[in-house]
């Protein structure tokens, strides 16, 4: 659905992104992870056609690039930043942005309908955007994106700083999408979401791509080995091991009676993976 | 072209919709143009009245009549009171004059050509030349008419001159200079009178109606009076310059507003968002043009309606009128999208729009009239569109132009917005690669 050739992005000097290459197909969650100014946004800019690459190509579905009107219909996009009238109220931005891309009038109540009714939003419709909660503009911005029934979805960081609450809600609409088979590429910087929402995972840093997997793969590659925790009244006792089980029969039979009744397996993380594969923790 | 008037209906919500720029799109310029119209004389309320206070102390029939012959005159205003009311309020200048009529004022009124003649007592304020010799050839005026009325009514004048004579011939010899001379002129006045009387008389009976005779009514001079349109070369009245000053303010703060929303897009995102849309850059800039131009519009032509309404600020051509209310927006509009280019944040635009639309205003007779600038200014305001956009609606409002002259300050204008628009739109593609 979207395939990203050797894509570069350069801004005077600086290099944003660094020969991208990747593709996601119809129906997958992708994820692209990665700290802030890893070139995420960058490259959902490029992949919706509103930035020009400064070499590489962007292809939509086998359509083409994403410059052209028929192709960028074709995409549904919710910006990192809240891009929203705020004066108006939320019927009226999604009738705006329906009409906007193209939607007949005659479609376009029911589907405007149907948009605040997937966010939660729709007993607040004739109210105006300033009075909304930050979680509930975050909400209104995913029913814009989605609201003209994209084949792919492209949602730029789209919890960043709303309420635990409503990052439920926003989780539950996006895991609500995956169930219809839409095609999502989700930026974030929060890994368990990541974990739980994507079928494939890149890892971008500083432009590049640094690892391209599920999360099982990525975690199974670069994560290291799980981690048995032993608690004992010193504190704990942290052991890498392939096979936990194993490593604890063998804690066990070695302590005898002073072996800690507590204990506990870590797998490893997508944080990990990044700490593995940068040396530094995504929230640096 | 739905994405073109969509995103123009939503400007203009968004315009109207914000309380301060409502304020000063629609209410500020109509507060600029109808204080400053006040302050520049406002309408045409015609010339002012004379103030005078008159004492009656004869209270005659004749000193009545002479009172109400002065507050019947158009052109003064009289207030009826004391001598010593009347002596104060000239005193501080609430009335420019003031006049006694004293007692014996009837008695001196019932003879004409002998004895001590009915006076009057006019005090005035030295400072008031103009006012003090209207009041004095106002007054001899209505003495003059004390003469006139022997003829307009025969039958009365003939029981007053009958009255005179008798007086005369009672009059011990030499009492009164001339008395002979008089006697005879009376005596052939009372003949006169009596011929008048039966004409008028003859002339009732045989039509029913009362023709004049010849000689009555006469009067000493008679004056016709006939209306003639004075050709007006300014403006009729203080509106007629400040409305179109005002709707400048209007013009102004709807062009910065659309030009700051630009901006304000820009920090917002949402313009981020349009382009992602299928709809074209260029379909987002003449959406916000569209706006610009619909809402310059509607703050014209609601300031124009109310100014032809309330304040006599009706067009000398409607039609003229209405081609400055199409042409106008348009010069403007391509303004916006200039400054709407220079900045790429809010206080970057705003700051970038007025540093060039107040020098605009100044030179343009936005703040003042251009009329009273000196002349080099006068030149020197070619450069600016406030300029062409004020002689535009002048030229439909007062100064009479025809359409080619109209013509001018329209193709000037419209050559503006194009050349700025297209200027605009190329610099604002250029920030956004």
């Amino acid at each position: 659905m979207l395939t990203l050739t050797a894509l570069v992005k350069q801004f005077g000097t600086s290099r944003a992104v660094d020969g991208l290459s990747l593709s996601v197909g119809r129906g997958e969650v992708f994820g692209l992870l990665g700290p802030n100014g890893a070139g995420k946004s960058t490259t959902v800019h490029m992949a919706v056609g509103i930035l020009e690459p400064t070499a590489g190509q962007v292809d939509v579905g086998g359509l083409g690039s994403p410059t052209r009107p028929s192709v960028r219909a074709r995409i549904g996009v919710a910006p990192q930043s809240l891009s929203l009238y705020e004066l108006l109220t939320g019927d009226e931005n999604l009738r705006f942005f329906g009409t906007i891309y193209g939607m007949p009038a005659a479609a376009l109540a029911a589907r405007v309908t149907w948009a605040l009714e997937f966010v939660g939003l729709v007993d607040r419709r004739h109210d105006r955007v300033e009075t909304y909660s930050g979680g509930m503009k975050r909400r209104l911005n995913l029913a814009a994106a989605i609201l003209h029934d994209p084949d792919l979805v492209l949602l730029d960081e789209p919890t960043v700083g709303v309420d635990p609450q409503s990052r439920n809600a926003i989780f539950d609409s996006l895991l609500a999408l995956k169930r219809e088979g839409k095609t999502i590429v989700y930026t974030t910087h929060y890994m368990e979401e990541a974990e739980r929402l994507c079928d494939r995972v890149a890892i971008m840093d500083h432009g590049k791509l640094l690892a391209l997997d599920t999360v099982h793969g990525l975690t199974q590659t670069h994560g290291g080995p799980p981690t048995l925790i032993l608690r004992t009244p010193n504190g704990e006792e942290r052991i890498e091991t392939r096979d936990p089980l194993a490593e604890l029969n063998r804690q066990a039979a070695a302590r005898g009676a002073a072996m800690p009744a507590e204990f506990e397996v870590a797998t490893p993380t997508l944080e990990q993976v990044f700490l593995h594969l940068t040396g530094r923790s995504i929230r640096d | 072209m739905a994405a073109v008037l969509a995103i123009a209906l939503k400007d203009l919500k968004l315009l109207f919709r914000v309380r301060a720029a409502f304020f000063f799109t629609m209410v500020w310029p109509l507060l600029v143009a109808v204080v400053f119209g006040s302050l520049f004389g406002g309408g045409n309320r015609g010339p002012s009245r004379i103030a005078i206070a008159v004492t009656d102390e004869d209270r005659t029939t004749a000193s009545t009549a002479f009172v109400d012959g002065l507050a019947a005159r158009e052109g003064f205003d009289v207030l009826r009171t004391t001598d010593t009311e009347a002596r104060d309020l000239v005193r501080r200048g609430r009335r420019i004059g003031a006049i006694l009529v004293p007692k014996g004022f009837g008695a001196a009124s019932e003879h004409l050509f002998y004895g001590a003649s009915p006076k009057v007592e006019l005090r005035i304020d030295p400072a008031r030349q103009v006012e003090t010799s209207m009041l004095q050839g106002f007054i001899l005026e209505q003495g003059a008419k004390r003469m006139q009325t022997l003829f307009d009514d025969p039958g009365n004048g003939e029981a007053r001159v009958a009255g005179m004579l008798a007086d005369v011939r009672k009059a011990p010899a030499g009492a009164i200079a001339g008395q002979a001379a008089l006697q005879n002129m009376l005596t052939s006045l009372d003949t006169y009178l009596a011929e008048q009387k039966r004409a008028d008389a003859a002339g009732a009976g045989a039509s029913g109606a009362r023709p004049k005779a010849a000689g009555a009514g006469w009067q000493p001079i008679e004056i016709a009076v006939s209306s003639i349109e004075r050709h007006r070369e300014g403006p009729a009245n203080g509106y007629q310059i400040t409305f179109p000053q005002g709707m400048q303010w209007g013009i102004l703060g709807c062009m910065m507003s659309f030009a700051v929303s630009l901006a304000v897009e820009r920090s917002r995102g949402t313009l981020t968002r349009l382009l992602m849309s299928p709809a074209p850059s260029w379909a987002l800039l003449a959406g916000k043009g569209l706006a610009c131009y619909l809402a310059i519009l509607i703050v014209q032509t609601v300031l124009m309606a109310i100014g032809a309404t309330f304040f006599g600020v009706r067009p000398s051509s409607w039609l003229l009128l209405g081609l400055a209310l199409v042409v106008v927006p348009i010069g403007f509009v391509g303004i916006m999208m200039f400054v709407a280019s220079l900045g790429t944040t809010e206080q970057g635009s705003a700051g970038a729009g007025w540093a060039i639309m107040m020098p605009m205003s100044m030179l343009g007779g936005g703040m003042v009239p251009l009329a009273v600038m000196p002349e080099w200014m006068q030149s020197v305001s070619a450069i600016s569109p406030v300029k062409w956009m004020i002689v535009a609606y002048e030229g439909a409002i007062w100064r009479g132009f025809s359409l080619a002259e109209m013509a001018v300050p329209c193709a000037i204008l419209v050559t503006i917005g194009v050349v700025a628009f297209a200027l605009g739109a190329r610099r604002f593609h250029a920030t956004l690669a």
